[in-house]
């Protein structure tokens, strides 16, 4: 069985993309066949992490999702991008960043079901060990699908006040969904914090165990996303802290 | 700036000091200790010497003339260009500015008691002559000449740093330089007339030295007294600046000054612990995370969300869902 995880915070900001292509990355080097899928449709980012440029992509998850391809035909092999340590795969599924074509979503919608469904066909299709879902932020009804039919979610929160309400609302949404697993990770944390305080905090406040608290980084800042953090720094501690997460979610 | 010397004196020779037909009024003596501040000792000798030395032949005498008085010169210009090892260039404090000004003295006064001695050990002169009408005129007139115009022209060349401390000893600097000046030339047409004897008028100037150099020293320490304060207070707000607030408890000294410094002190020590209270403050609230979670409102938002057709169909199918997405092989 492959495993399905979101990543999702419940504000922008966060550091949530940051996240999935890291842990794709590490899933990767560890050997598995990752699938990403962008579902931020209204805001995509995902795809400059992984340096994949506009033209490079023929179709997107837009066109899937208007019976313009199959899903398999807009998954993109940017297995490269990790590098001589990739001994997986990873296959990523960008949103359109066509205004045009985010517009229309917006607009006029899609069949939600056809989700799920190119999830599954993805998983089967490409033989994926895990997929990473890259959520839209808040709780609309696509991120509702991708938490439902997770295995894992992991909610992405900084130590800002304005990360706390929504925090809550997803963990519990998550738990009314009966997710079989669920983690919060902390980011950007000031370097100030005490990380142990925080992560009682936090854990006790949710009733949800804390994957890592992830300092604020200037090494991280300085890729810009222009890059895969653990694949530039491997040895960084902060890498150590996600690979941490990435075997937490995976077990 | 050898030739510009050598003309000068050429030209000064003809107005002589009152009580000695050799010694002149020159104020071209800075040239060669300008010179030598600016280029080093080599240059400031080469620029006295040479410069002496064509001063003797423009008038006719030959080059080699006076070849102790030569060298005197040399000497003259040669003293003050020791300036760049003393680390007097640029002079930026009190301190420096009293070693230039000792400097200056000895370049007035070390080469010319060479050069009478010399013609005293010759025979030529008397000790008489060679004190009164060689030594003191020159040592005296050279001093006040260097003391007068050196530091205006390092001022103007930028070899004198206009800090506080510079500032307050120059003023006062100037005045009294200006006073000294003043009585000096009243003392020479005095003499002029021939109502003191030249005797009394070295030993005034003499005096007049003495004077001038204790004022300084007065001066110097009570700039000091202005400038320190403002210095330790500087030093304070650098050690804050980089994260040290402990050093702001050696101000007590100044803060107990009567003086608008010692206000300042005060208020700088003050403000200084109000910011390092507000720091340690924020440390402490930014250290200990406080989430605080609304439950009603997150109840009342979850209730809007389960509460939807699409949450509770959703919720039915997604046991269902997650077996049937993941499968990977047939």
């Amino acid at each position: 069985m492959a495993k399905i995880i979101s990543v999702h915070s419940f504000r922008g900001g966060t550091g949530k993309s940051n996240t999935s292509a890291n842990l794709a990355a590490l899933y990767a080097m560890d050997g598995l066949r990752v699938g990403v899928v962008d579902t931020d449709i209204q805001s995509p980012g995902i795809h400059v992490i992984f340096g994949l440029d506009e033209d490079d992509a023929v179709y997107s998850l837009n066109d899937y999702l208007w019976g313009k391809c199959n899903i398999e035909q807009a998954a993109c092999d940017v297995s490269e991008v990790i590098g001589p340590k990739c001994s997986g795969a990873v296959y990523l599924i960008p949103s359109s960043v066509n205004a045009a074509d985010i517009a229309r979503v917006l607009h006029d919608g899609y069949d939600i079901n056809l989700l799920s469904d190119g999830f599954r066909e993805l998983i089967k299709g490409l033989n994926l060990d895990v997929l990473v879902i890259d959520t839209h932020p808040g709780l609309n009804e696509e991120t509702l699908l991708s938490i439902a039919i997770s295995n894992a979610l992991l909610v992405v929160m900084r130590p800002d006040y304005q990360d706390y309400q929504g925090t809550g609302l997803t963990v519990e949404v998550a738990r009314e969904l009966e997710v079989p697993q669920m983690m919060i990770l902390i980011n950007k944390a000031p370097s100030t914090f005490d990380v142990e305080q925080i992560r009682e905090t936090v854990s006790n406040t949710y009733n949800c165990p804390v994957a890592a608290v992830i300092p604020h980084s200037d090494d991280m800042m300085g890729l810009a996303s222009h890059d895969i953090f653990a694949v530039r720094y491997p040895d960084h501690p902060i890498v150590a802290d996600l690979n941490g997460v990435a075997m937490a979610l995976n077990r | 700036m050898g030739c510009i010397y050598g003309i000068a004196n050429f030209l000064s020779g003809k107005y002589h000091l009152p009580g000695c037909n050799f010694a002149e009024m020159r104020p071209q003596v800075v040239l060669p200790m300008f010179m030598g501040i600016l280029y080093g000792p080599a240059a400031g000798f080469f620029c006295g010497g040479l410069g002496d030395m064509l001063g003797y032949t423009i008038a006719g005498k030959g080059p080699f003339f006076a070849v102790h008085w030569s060298f005197a010169n040399g000497l003259m210009g040669f003293i003050p260009g020791l300036a760049g090892y003393f680390r007097l260039k640029p002079v930026d404090a009190i301190a420096s500015f009293v070693k230039l000004l000792i400097l200056l003295l000895l370049a007035c006064s070390l080469p010319f008691a060479f050069s009478t001695g010399v013609e005293y050990w010759l025979g030529r002169m008397s000790f008489y002559q060679a004190m009164f009408g060689f030594f003191l005129p020159i040592f005296i007139t050279d001093t006040l000449w260097a003391f007068i115009l050196v530091p205006p022209i390092m001022q103007a060349t930028r070899l004198l740093i206009s800090r506080i401390e510079m500032r307050t000893i120059l003023a006062v600097y100037y005045l009294l330089i200006m006073t000294v000046l003043a009585t000096w030339l009243s003392s020479i047409i005095v003499t002029m007339q021939d109502q003191i004897e030249v005797e009394e008028l070295y030993t005034l100037g003499i005096l007049t030295l003495v004077v001038l150099i204790v004022g300084l020293a007065v001066c110097a320490v009570s700039s000091k007294k202005i400038t320190a304060p403002i210095m330790n207070l500087t030093e304070a707000a650098r050690r804050v600046a980089q994260g040290d607030y402990s050093h702001v408890d050696k101000l007590h000294a100044i803060s107990n000054r009567s003086d608008e410094l010692g206000t300042m002190a005060g208020v700088f020590s003050d403000m200084v612990k109000a910011v390092e209270k507000r720091e340690q403050d924020l440390q402490q609230q930014v250290r200990t995370l406080k989430v605080t979670v609304d439950r009603n409102k997150q109840n009342a938002d979850l209730k809007k969300i389960t509460g939807s057709d699409y949450f509770k169909t959703l919720k039915k199918k997604a046991g269902d869902l997650r077996l049937r997405t993941g499968e990977n092989h047939d």
